[in-house]
């Protein structure tokens, strides 16, 4: 959960064409920036949402170096760190020193090198050029020992898999100057951006390719939402709100301060109707049988069946939860989203690498498991228990769930103690010399 | 809409909810809604006590009991329990039995200013309940009644079913009906309603006639509320019926409740509301 400080509103510089702020930016008139305002209701909101505020915009920058440096100053003062999200053309040297100073971990949206990122248009600059820039100033800000994360957005000018390699050498490239995190997310089309949206297939080709590049083939990468469906699998918490229930109009993991000062919700779930829902505090942990919508959706799509966009009989129901509402079929958020198949994909191939990997392991998804409540990340069960009891039995193998059928077997050259002739080796002798003791596990040539 | 476009077995639990399009619109209209949403219920217990009604439905809470009962009995009125039910906070179109009686219940019974009617009322509302009894003790026009008896067997919320009979434009799974603010009934998820039936169509003039007591109580006991009631149902709007919930979208607030389960979205829109003179 995060508070988005929209301190441009929706004010921006460039016109990318799957922007989800695209219509209401065109149809409703712009706030004025206060900065006053903004810092005042910040401090409101944080007496109840304690977290690091983010600039948002919008591009947020526009609002110029003093305004910006009055509100990461604030933030400073209280968390000694800030956070900023920017399409990057108008960093300069100075915005620069004032994220050194202010401890800024900026977000960089960017859609890969030229020519992939052709969606984000900025008027009378050539695309290809000012990506480049952009690219030298993530360079530089590394260098300079910021923090930066990447934003992509995947379209059919950068998801496609003749794309593939290009964009896999710039994730690359990105960890050779130091960026290992950043989100990968869809373009979702609510009418802004029909021809560019990747089909449902499209989608989880993609994910699906970039899930194993990110998670499988390169270890300490923290790319989203790819490392969160692990996390997911095993009932961890998770940095990706899609995977949690939303009140949609009251989406209460994003609270939004507006430039003048109002408060609001997730812009992106108003976007099909080019509303900005006011924030209702006491909404925050209202579900549906106090009476109000609350939870409503969760209520209604596991008994839907998926013909007719519910999520009945669904495997990963309580892992997805429909996925995010403003992505939904027909953006109507009474349905699934329509990038089932994508996510879909995305948990089917996480969940046979853990299994693989971990057979004995327990998941989110499993049918038997209990939760506190609907989501993944309540699952009581420990998904390693049945190691835990492997190494509390004294056994050598926790990668082997255990078998009680087993009485004896080699395996190979493995011969595991609870064969019974686990004593001897092959001239009869004991084997206690090759047996030890290291920690909880008993190894073959420990003489205990 | 037909029976087939139901999806069977979905349990939709009871809820409503206004949801504002803007911080500016909550802060104009929120007042109004809080105020008028109380009209409704007040005027179902004195159109009774006015003699302008039979019979009229009320449930008591055993939380508040005792003042509830001692109004009726002052007001020279009878109240006769039908139904135990679980609480619910929202709307429903059903009720919940249960046996016995705690603070998570609500009984269910019959108002009236004669013994006589409220009898009748209860004898009526025993299996197999009969709809035409109690919707003629109620004061329902006849064609409402006839309407509701036979559409309520498949439609628990038969909206689309009202304004299909006054639609001026039907095309797949898209209403735009005629819309008078005594046959509103797409607003009284919230209780903004001026009239307790559901009527045959959003226009039905014998409702509009019968909406006369119910404005005139309203006009000379509760004028502020009747006023914010009046520009609420006034204003156009667009209802749509998905996956068991009703979203009725009008330019400041969407209002949401739950409805029917249908296999896919149906529509009803209306572009403005008159009035009977």
């Amino acid at each position: 959960m995060s508070l988005s400080l929209k301190v441009a509103g929706r004010r921006c510089n460039a016109g990318c064409e799957y922007c989800y702020q695209q219509v209401a930016r065109n149809e409703l008139p712009a706030r004025e920036t206060n900065v006053k305002e903004i810092l005042e209701t910040m401090e409101k909101q944080l007496e109840t949402f304690y977290s690091v505020p983010y600039l948002h915009g919008g591009e947020c920058l526009l609002i110029g170096h003093e305004k910006i440096e009055r509100i990461l100053k604030r933030i400073h003062q209280e968390f000694g760190r800030t956070s900023i999200q920017t399409n990057g053309v108008f960093i300069d040297d100075r915005y620069i020193e004032m994220f050194k100073k202010y401890k800024t971990s900026v977000g960089v949206s960017i859609d890969g090198p030229p020519p992939l990122n052709r969606a984000r248009k900025v008027p009378e600059r050539d695309v290809d050029e000012f990506t480049k820039e952009v690219m030298d100033k993530l360079k530089r800000m590394r260098e300079m020992g910021i923090q930066v994360s990447v934003l992509s957005v995947l379209t059919t000018y950068n998801g496609l898999p003749e794309q593939r390699d290009t964009l896999k050498d710039w994730i690359k490239w990105l960890d050779s100057i130091g960026i290992v995190s950043g989100r990968i997310n869809l373009a979702v089309s609510n009418g802004q951006c029909d021809d560019i949206e990747l089909t449902p297939a499209q989608a989880k080709e993609v994910w699906v390719d970039l899930f194993e590049y990110t998670v499988l083939e390169n270890v300490g990468w923290r790319w989203k939402p790819y490392r969160d469906i692990p996390n997911n699998l095993l009932g961890q918490a998770q940095g990706t709100c899609v995977f949690s229930t939303c009140m949609y109009y009251h989406a209460h993991t994003e609270a939004v301060v507006l430039p003048d000062g109002k408060s609001a919700n997730c812009t992106k779930t108003g976007m099909a109707q080019s509303e900005t829902y006011p924030r209702n505090p006491e909404i925050r942990n209202t579900m549906v049988k106090d009476g109000k919508y609350g939870g409503i959706r969760y209520n209604i799509l596991p008994q839907i069946p998926q013909k007719h966009g519910g999520c009945k009989g669904c495997k990963f129901w309580h892992n997805c939860l429909g996925g995010c509402c403003a992505s939904a079929i027909n953006s109507d958020w009474r349905n699934r989203t329509k990038f089932c198949q994508a996510y879909y994909g995305l948990f089917e191939r996480a969940e046979t690498a853990l299994r693989g990997l971990m057979p004995g392991i327990t998941l989110s998804c499993d049918s038997d498991i209990e939760r506190k409540r609907i989501t993944a990340s309540s699952m009581q069960e420990d998904p390693f228990e049945s190691y835990k009891q492997e190494i509390k039995n004294r056994r050598c193998n926790p990668v082997r769930p255990y078998d009680k059928k087993t009485e004896r077997h080699d395996d190979g050259n493995i011969r595991h103690l609870d064969s019974s002739e686990k004593q001897k080796t092959n001239s009869g002798r004991p084997r206690k010399d090759i047996e030890h003791v290291d920690g909880d596990f008993r190894h073959l040539d420990s003489d205990i | 809409m037909k029976k087939e476009d139901l999806i069977k077995d979905v349990e939709v639990q009871p809820f409503n909810d206004i949801i504002y399009n803007t911080p500016e619109d909550k802060e104009i209209w929120e007042t109004k809604i809080q105020s008028a949403a109380k009209l409704f219920h007040n005027l179902e217990y004195e159109t009774v006590k006015q003699k302008k009604r039979k019979c009229a439905t009320i449930h008591i809470r055993p939380r508040n009991y005792d003042k509830v009962i001692e109004q009726i009995m002052e007001d020279d009125l009878y109240w006769f329990p039908i139904q135990r039910s679980k609480s619910y906070t929202g709307f429903s179109h059903k009720h919940f039995p249960v046996n016995e009686i705690d603070m998570n219940t609500t009984v269910y019974g019959v108002l009236s200013y004669d013994k006589k009617y409220a009898n009748q009322f209860k004898t009526a509302s025993e299996q197999p309940v009969d709809h035409e009894t109690i919707g003629a003790l109620l004061g329902f026009p006849s064609c409402c009644r006839e309407f509701f008896t036979e559409a309520w067997l498949n439609f628990k919320d038969p909206m689309y079913q009202i304004a299909k009979n006054s639609a001026k434009i039907e095309k797949d799974n898209y209403l735009k009906t005629t819309m008078y603010m005594e046959a509103q009934q797409l607003m009284r998820y919230k209780g903004f309603r001026i009239t307790s039936h559901l009527p045959c169509s959003f226009d039905c003039s014998k409702t509009r006639e019968r909406a006369k007591i119910w404005k005139e109580t309203a006009e000379e006991k509760y004028p502020v509320m009747y006023k914010n009631l009046k520009e609420i149902l006034l204003l156009p709007g667009r209802a749509s019926i998905n996956n068991g919930i009703i979203i009725v979208e009008t330019d400041h607030f969407k209002l949401l409740a739950n409805s029917l389960a249908t296999k896919e979205e149906f529509i009803i829109e209306w572009d403005e509301v008159k009035i009977q003179e």
